[in-house]
Order: C-alpha cells, then structure tokens, then sequence
C-alpha cells in the first residue's frame, strides 16, 4: 500500500524525470539551434560565441551610404566610385579580375587606392554596407577581397603593400591588460589571448569601436579558415604572435582586420583579428 | 616577415619594410606613413 508520502514521493519524482527531460531536450534543441544559426541562419543574434569583448556590433547601412559633405572630397569621390561599383559589378566580374595574371593595372590601383582612403577615414563603413539592398549585386567586402587575390597573385606587388591593403587597422598601442581564458562549455572558440589597449597612435583608420579588445581565439581563428575560406589566417599563435606585433616598452605597432562574424538585414557583427 | 626576439629587438628576416634586416619602429612608422600617401595619391 502507498502511503500519501510515497504518493507525493513518486510525483515530485515524475515531474524531476519530466523536467530533466524537458531540459535535457531543451539542451539538445539549443545545441542544435546554435549550429544551425552559426552556419545556415542569417536573421538572427550572434550565435555561441562567448562573450569575450571583442565581438562588435553595428547597424547595417541597407541602401547606398549616406555622404556628409563635411567628408573629405577624396572619401565622398571613393563612396561615390563604389555604390557605382557595387550597382554594376557581380561576383563573376571579381573572380576575373582575380585570375588575370598580368601586373596589376590602373583599375585594381584605382580599387586599392580608394579602399585605403575610405578604409582610413572609417574601418567601419565597409563592413556594414548591405550586399542584400536589392540594387547591388556584390559588397564591398567582396571587393576588397578580390583586390586582395588579385595582389596575391601579382608578385609584383610587395608584402608591405599587401598588409596596408588587407589590414582595417595599423596602430601603435599601449597594452592596458592581458589574460588568457578558458571556457569549456563554449560551442566554439575555447580558448582565447584577450589584449585590451589604448591606441597611442593610429596610421590606419581613424574610427575605432569604443571599447578596444584585441582577441586571438584559436578556435574561432580556424572556424574562419573554415567559414570562409580565408588562408590569410595562422592557426599557429606562435607565428602569429612573433609576425604581427613588434613590442617597444609597453607599446606595439600592430596589423588588425575586421573579422566578419556574420550580417543581417539589421545588425552586423564584427571582431579584430591580426592580419597576418 | 619579421620577428622579435625576447629582448625586444625586430629582426625583419625578409626585409618585410624594405628597411633592412633591423628596422626601428619610428622608420617602420615613417615607412608605412610615407607608403600610404604614395598609394592615395595615385592619379587614377
């Protein structure tokens, strides 16, 4: 005979096996989200990666950029040049222009040189231009891209030229704190270098998100060779440590790119990596 | 690509600046200065 102890025994029991069950399928079903929203999704938050201060956000810029005409003459011309760009050009027109193995000639210089000046004057404002806006066709980030194969492949063109082209950033920096850190129960992205600076001196780019982390994440750094497909990344820290940042008495010049998590209609997500 | 040693000193093996083998950061500097204005001012 039960009891009306062994009663409410056996239905607090129930609802535990139900409510780990619940959680446990919950668990399952927010494992499953965050791999479909890291690599199928393309409307919602930034999936799994943890916290660490170095993922940015900004709103998308879903039409042409808007230009001030307290703008510099050179960066209105460049934003100009580009939504013409962006409104003419497709993917395949880049992917031409990457295999051609002649010297780089006067259009690719005319790419490079405005990527610099729009690229000095906001690191930002590429990178949040939509490619979705009905009226172009391919972003800037794919023209930057294409500009950066095309000078890979022109041995022509020196190392020096290709890190200015290929970096958001080129600073001299005071290190503020360094940690190393560790979490487990990440998706991706376990382990992660953390560097937090102040920029004494910036000769690339002139706006800067306002909380300045540096992050090398080994894993993420692989999840974009993989997402991506972008060989300009070492998985090795070590290299990428001893190649990209020259240490004088608590300061470094450094070489960052903007990492592109990923963009939606709204939002795009961004983080700093070394340009190796 | 360059490099550092433990004690600070650049060492640009590859002479990745076209500033010989041991660079100083304010030639380095003045190096990626100098190389930007040149690439803005191109005439096309």
């Amino acid at each position: 005979m039960c009891n009306a102890l062994d009663i409410i025994r056996f239905v607090m029991h129930v609802l535990s096996c139900t409510f780990c069950h619940a959680r446990f399928v919950m668990h399952v079903l927010s494992c499953t989200l965050c791999f479909a929203l890291l690599f199928v999704s393309s409307n919602a938050q930034i999936p799994c990666l943890p916290r660490y201060g170095s993922v940015y956000s900004s709103a998308t810029i879903p039409k042409e950029y808007p230009l001030d005409l307290s703008m510099p003459a050179e960066v209105i011309a460049g934003h100009k040049a580009l939504d013409n760009i962006l409104k003419t050009a497709t993917l395949d027109d880049l992917t031409a222009l990457e295999q051609v193995r002649t010297p780089v000639g006067n259009t690719v210089r005319a790419l490079m040189k405005y990527n610099l000046i729009l690229t000095d004057y906001d690191p930002f404002v590429l990178h949040r231009i939509a490619g979705m806006h009905r009226s172009y066709m391919i972003r800037p980030l794919d023209i930057k891209l294409a500009i950066l194969e095309r000078v890979r492949r022109d041995s022509s063109t020196s190392n020096f030229i290709r890190a200015l082209i290929g970096s958001e950033y080129i600073a001299i920096i005071k290190i503020d704190s360094i940690y190393k850190l560790t979490d487990t129960s990440a998706a991706m992205a376990r382990t992660a270098t953390i560097a937090h600076f102040t920029v004494v001196d910036s000769l690339l780019g002139k706006v800067y998100p306002s909380s300045l982390v540096f992050d090398a994440r080994q894993e993420s750094v692989e999840w974009a060779l993989h997402g991506d497909g972008d060989a300009l990344f070492s998985t090795d820290q070590t290299i990428r440590e001893a190649s990209l940042i020259m240490p004088l008495p608590g300061q470094y010049l450094i070489f960052l790119r903007f990492m592109m998590l990923r963009s939606t209609i709204t939002t795009t997500y961004f983080s700093l990596a070394p340009n190796v | 690509m360059y490099r550092i040693s433990s004690d600070g000193t650049i060492s640009d093996e590859t002479n990745y600046f076209g500033l010989g083998t041991s660079p100083a950061l304010t030639d380095v500097k003045n190096a990626i200065e100098s190389r930007m204005a040149e690439i803005k001012s191109w005439p096309y």
